[in-house]
């Protein structure tokens, strides 16, 4: 951008004014009070015009006052200027009311303003990508600037850092970041316990709060509780009382029926007793008589006579019986065995004796078949007569002979029945000589038999007879006969001994007779004598007993007796109903009693006032009635008691109960005030986290734009002493290099290479801050007014330079600027202006 | 017959959400209180036969031994004049309520059932009542209900018309919800209900709404109803006003103001006259330098109590041409936080906190 030329229709004391600006470099001069302000201002206001509405009234009533024609209506500026691009637009701005503003294009007549509008106004510099408020500090530099460089020598960073973070207008970023961070610890603070700032303070209120919200509502529901409480126990209280009034009237009820019951069997006994009855207790001496009377007749025994022989009977029997026979009343045993086995014998000596066989041969006769055959039958009875022998022996005891004559006539009968069917030729022969073999061994046997029978005879005699002689009966040669006498003397003993033994049986029925004799005695006698009290107490009784069967006497007793029983029995119950009365009435008359019942007929009645008849009909009373009374009273008492002190402590925690609305509503607030804290915090940290990331991006784009812009003039402005600079993106630190090759901090160079540097970082940022292809004009306000003429020619030599560039007005008061601008500049690029004059020119 | 209905008095509440100071909530309480004896004092200037409440008297979670007095003595002192109540939601009936624990007159009848149980005002009609037994997970009252006798039957009730309950506002529960053809279906000739907050007076039953305001934003008109119920039935309704609060909700305009002095001044200005309670809206474009703080306001303003809210009000940063400062750490910061994923409100804040920063400004909280 251009400016071609200022309109000043109506600005300050310009009143239909204009300046026309070369595009290269202008310097306008004047005296103070020329008009070199307001010139500078419509400058500023022809370009950037002014915002509308009421922001930053301040400066805009600070501008008002300075800037705005005292004695016209209008306010009017305006600038004519070139784009990059070629466009010519004439800006005009109705500074007063901003309406009448306009950008039109001098060519095509075509009005911008709505393109370049900001804060409410069309802004020229909006086409440079600047604004009315960033405009002043990125295209004007202004003496105070240079100095501050100067003096301050951190200012040179500082105005690095404010033009890169809002364009030279306001703050720094490292500034406003520091704000930030002071902002944050002083509104929110950390949440530590020992913290006094907000946040502590918030979270610590609202933890309070809660508490409090927590206490109100555990107190609010204890109370309720304890109304709850209270209420129940109220309630419990009045169903036992009602349930005691009604079971007590029901007992009231109750008693009095019973009274009316005991009055009524009290007029009933009253009539029979008028006066006590008989006592039931009288002299029973005579009673007690006729009891020992009858039971002694009743336990006398009755008359008996004696059964069986008498004793002198059983005597005489006894008398008569023989005495016990002395000797053997059963044969002995031995003796009769030993007879009947010398019998035996007897019988088989006599049996063998008549089979006594024939004598044997000494040779064996010649073959004679017939009599063969006999011989063959000879042995073979032999042997059947060995064999029946044998038997026998068997038979009567001889086992040994027995066996012997069974072998031998089994060998016999064997041999024999060989021999009878042999060979013929030889068979007779053998046979014949065992016939005689045979038969020589037959009479052997036969003759030892009959011998040791003999023998056996001979002892059993002997032996039968030493038993007799030991039993005193002598035995002759017939011992046999001798045993059967003994025998039958045996018998006739056994008669005897039998007869002899019915004494011993007798003797004792002769004792038992004897004694039941004496008892049937004494019986009759105490039989008599029951009989004779029987009838000597039924005379006292008043009976008739003469001539009286005792039988019947003891009946007509018995029936006294019972007559008697039945009289007292009534006397005793009389006297019991007696004693009931005088216990109905306990002390009381008759009327006394009847006033009891009436009045306590009263009381149940008043007592029943009021209740459910249903209720009063259906109560059950206990048979502990008194005790059910008591506990029904107790339960009460106690549930009534225990309400009490439940409402009691209800009342008592009423008076301390704080609000749970109000508790509700600090914790609100308390949430509030947090979430405020914390919405800042959060807001701040975020904010904070945008502004680094935005400063360190556009720090890393401007350092390096930053150093090759002064990179371009340093050695030249600088005669060669420095070549080389760089800017840390970091903080915009600036170093230079040396001509020996050592960086030095640009803070701590000369003034005058400091104020050079400065210039160019100036043109730096307004490289950096223009739109790309746009070129910011440089307005310079008496920057060179305090440098002596060596610096001032440096400074004023490097503009000339820049003015190739970029359009550079320098305003300044100084003839000797004055001077080197006639010396230097070349018109028509260039242009040595006089404010007075150009001012004064349009003016008239 | 002549009845006064109410409702969702909610004495005791909590206004936690409004944000005011304690003095403040403590007024609004005892106005509720107040609106109260507005109904009852009506109810015997207009000679009713009964008081009807449709529940939400109080809270049970909040009340006050106070409260239970305050109630107790007033319904006393209407007798003979009957009352009834059916509990609702906030003060359910059960052995820790306020209406089992209080020892109400005789004139006072609570319903304390959870289905519908009949009082025979006189003969021919019947009033019948059930309650809320907790906070939550009541049936319908009517859904399966049927009279079981000739003449006009009413009911009273708290429940939710399930039709309706869509305009309330978002967090309401259908408690005890109905369907309004389920009251006719149900034999009653009309029901009182409470529950709804925005009066609503239809053909079959009526909801009283909240006779004194419970929040700002509240619409239509509530207070207590006056019913005459025909002998066939039919009723004739008037709402009465006993509202006790007088509520503001004034908009300020802030764009012509150029410091704080200016947006309190304007503020001032439109309470002037007010009485009550007032809640200020800032509108319009707050001028970038101005450190506008809510106490501030509040603290200045003369009203009994004021809330404020700011976030109609747009700080007049001209983000877009900031934005387009292509190269200094203003424009980028702008830019990125312009095309971050923030919420508008949060966005708001970070870029005027970051440009007050900016500008050197010390008053980085923004409202």
């Amino acid at each position: 951008m251009r400016i071609r030329k200022v309109i000043a229709p109506s600005f300050g004391p310009l009143m239909d004014a204009s300046l026309e600006l070369g595009p290269g470099m202008n310097v306008l001069h004047g005296p103070n009070e020329a008009g070199k302000s307001s010139w500078h201002a419509a400058l500023f206001a022809g370009i950037c015009g002014l915002q509308r509405g009421a922001a930053r009234r301040n400066e805009k009533r600070w501008f008002t006052d300075a800037h705005k024609p005292w004695d016209h209506d209008r306010w009017v500026v305006g600038a004519e200027i070139e784009l990059a691009d070629g466009r010519i637009v004439e800006l005009r701005h109705d500074l007063d009311g901003n309406v009448d503003c306009t950008a039109k294009d001098v060519t095509l007549g075509r009005d911008y303003a709505n393109e370049i509008m900001f804060e409410g106004s069309p802004d020229g510099s909006v086409w440079l990508g600047l604004n009315r408020r960033s405009f002043p500090v990125t295209a004007c530099v202004r003496q105070a600037e240079l100095l501050t460089v100067v003096d301050d020598p951190d200012l040179l960073q500082e105005h690095l850092q404010r033009a890169a973070a809002t364009g030279g207008t306001d703050s720094t970023a490292a500034k406003a970041l520091s704000t930030i961070e002071a902002y944050l610890r002083e509104h929110v603070g950390l949440d530590r316990a020992n913290s006094t700032k907000p946040l502590r303070r918030a979270i610590e209120r609202l933890r309070g709060a809660e508490n409090r919200l927590d206490e109100a509502a555990y107190e609010h529901q204890a109370y309720i509780e304890l109304l709850a409480r209270a209420e129940s126990l109220d309630r419990s209280a009045t169903e036992a009382e009602e349930t005691l009034r009604i079971v007590e009237a029901g007992w009231a009820l109750e008693k009095a029926r019973r009274w009316e019951k005991r009055l009524d069997k009290a007029r009933q006994l009253s009539a029979l007793y008028p006066k006590p009855p008989p006592s039931p207790v009288a002299d029973d001496s005579l009673a007690r008589e006729v009891a020992g009377a009858l039971e002694a007749w009743e336990s006398a025994p009755d008359a008996t006579e004696l059964i069986g022989p008498s004793p002198a009977e059983l005597q005489a029997q006894i008398d008569a019986l023989p005495e016990v026979p002395a000797g053997d009343l059963e044969p002995d045993a031995g003796v009769v065995r030993a007879r009947d086995e010398l019998v035996l014998v007897a019988r088989e000596i006599e049996r063998l004796a008549a089979q006594e066989p024939p004598v044997a041969e000494t040779e064996a006769p010649s073959r004679r078949p017939a009599r063969s055959r006999s011989r063959l039958a000879v042995p073979m009875v032999a042997a059947v007569l060995l064999i029946g022998a044998g038997a026998i022996g068997l038979g009567v005891g001889s086992i040994v002979g027995g066996a012997l004559l069974l072998v031998a006539g089994a060998g016999a009968l064997v041999v024999g029945t060989w021999k009878a069917f042999g060979p013929a030729s030889t068979r007779a022969a053998i046979e014949e000589r065992d016939r005689i073999e045979r038969a020589r061994r037959a009479r052997d046997f036969w003759e030892t038999e009959m011998a040791r029978l003999r023998a056996q005879e001979d002892r059993l005699r002997a032996e039968t007879v030493a038993s007799l002689r030991a039993r005193d009966v002598e035995a002759d040669e017939d011992v046999v006969a001798a045993v059967g006498d003994y025998e039958v003397a045996c018998r006739k003993r056994s008669a005897q001994a039998a007869e002899a033994r019915q004494r011993e049986p007798l003797v004792r029925q002769h004792e038992v007779q004897r004694r039941a004799e004496i008892a049937v005695g004494a019986d009759a006698r105490r039989r008599a004598d029951a009989g004779a009290k029987l009838t000597a107490v039924a005379a006292r009784c008043g009976l008739v007993a003469e001539g009286t069967d005792l039988d019947e006497l003891v009946a007509r007793l018995r029936r006294w007796e019972l007559d008697r029983a039945d009289a007292l029995a009534a006397r005793a119950a009389a006297w019991e109903e007696y004693g009931s009365l005088q216990r109905l009435l306990d002390g009381m008359t008759l009327d006394e009693l009847e006033q009891q019942v009436v009045d306590r007929s009263h009381a149940a009645a008043e007592l029943a006032t009021g209740l459910d008849p249903y209720e009063l009909g259906r109560v059950e009373l206990r048979s502990d009635v008194k005790d059910q009374i008591a506990l029904l009273r107790a339960t009460a008492a106690d549930h009534r008691r225990r309400g009490d002190t439940a409402r009691g402590e209800a009342e008592q925690a009423r008076k301390s109960l704080p609000s749970v609305a109000e508790a509700e509503e600090e914790v609100a607030e308390a949430v509030t005030e947090l979430d405020r804290v914390r919405r800042l915090q959060a807001t701040l940290e975020t904010t904070r986290a945008f502004l680094e990331e935005a400063q360190d991006r556009v720090h890393r784009d401007i350092a390096p734009q930053l150093a090759a812009s002064v990179r371009e003039w340093l050695p030249a402005i600088t005669e060669g002493r420095y070549t080389d600079v760089r800017v840390d993106p970091e903080n915009l630190y600036v170093e230079v290099l040396d001509r020996s090759g050592v960086w030095r901090d640009a803070i701590l160079l000369s003034h005058g290479t400091k104020e050079q540097i400065y210039l160019l970082l100036r043109v730096g940022l307004a490289e950096h801050l223009t739109k790309p292809g746009e070129v910011a004009p440089l307005i310079l306000d008496d920057v060179t007014v305090q440098f002596d003429s060596r610096r001032k020619e440096a400074v004023l030599a490097m503009l000339r330079e820049l003015s190739t560039r970029r359009q550079v007005i320098l305003f300044t008061q100084e003839d000797e600027v004055v001077e080197w601008a006639r010396t230097n500049l070349l018109e028509p690029a260039d242009r040595l202006l006089c404010v007075d004059e150009v001012t004064s020119t349009d003016a008239a | 017959m002549r009845f006064v209905v109410f409702a969702d008095v909610h004495l005791d509440a909590s206004f936690a959400w409004a944000g005011a100071d304690r003095g403040v909530a403590r007024r609004w309480r005892s106005d509720l209180r107040r609106a109260l004896l507005n109904v009852v004092e009506l109810a015997v200037d207009r000679k009713a036969d009964a008081l009807l409440c449709a529940g939400d008297l109080y809270e049970q979670e909040r009340f006050t031994p106070d409260t239970q007095a305050f109630l107790a003595k007033t319904f006393a002192e209407l007798a003979p004049l009957q009352v009834f109540l059916a509990p609702g939601n906030h003060d359910w009936f059960g052995p820790q309520s306020l209406y089992e624990t209080t020892d109400w007159s005789p004139n006072v009848h609570v319903f304390g059932s959870p289905e519908l149980e009949p009082y025979e005002l006189t003969e021919g009609l019947t009033l019948w009542g059930g309650a809320h037994l907790g906070p939550a997970n009541t049936g319908g009252f009517v859904k399966d209900f049927r009279v079981d006798r000739d003449g006009v039957n009413l009911a009273l009730f708290h429940g939710s018309e399930l039709s309706w309950l869509h305009n309330e506002e978002t967090s309401k529960v259908p408690h005890a919800p109905f369907k309004a053809q389920e009251i006719e279906a149900s034999g009653l000739d009309h029901a009182f209900v409470g529950h709804l907050h925005t009066p609503r007076i239809v053909a079959r039953h009526t909801y009283p709404g909240n006779p004194n305001p419970l929040a700002f934003g509240e619409t239509g008109e509530r207070g207590a109803v006056i019913v005459d119920v025909a002998d066939d039935g039919s009723v004739t309704r008037a709402v009465e006003k006993v509202a006790v609060t007088e509520l503001h909700e004034i908009e300020v305009d802030v764009t012509d103001c150029t410091s704080r002095n200016d947006v309190v001044s304007a503020v001032q200005r439109r309470l002037r006259g007010v009485d009550g309670l007032a809640r200020v809206d800032i509108v319009g474009e707050l001028q970038s330098e101005i450190d506008l703080r809510v106490e501030d306001i509040r603290s200045e303003a003369q009203v009994e109590a004021l809330l404020v809210r700011t976030d109609g009000a747009r700080v007049a940063y001209d983000f877009e041409s900031i934005a387009d400062e292509q190269t200094t750490v203003r424009g980028r910061f702008v830019r990125d936080v312009l095309d971050a994923e923030l919420d508008d409100a949060e966005r708001r804040r970070i870029l005027v906190a970051g440009l007050r920063a900016l500008d050197g400004r010390k008053d980085l909280e923004v409202a």
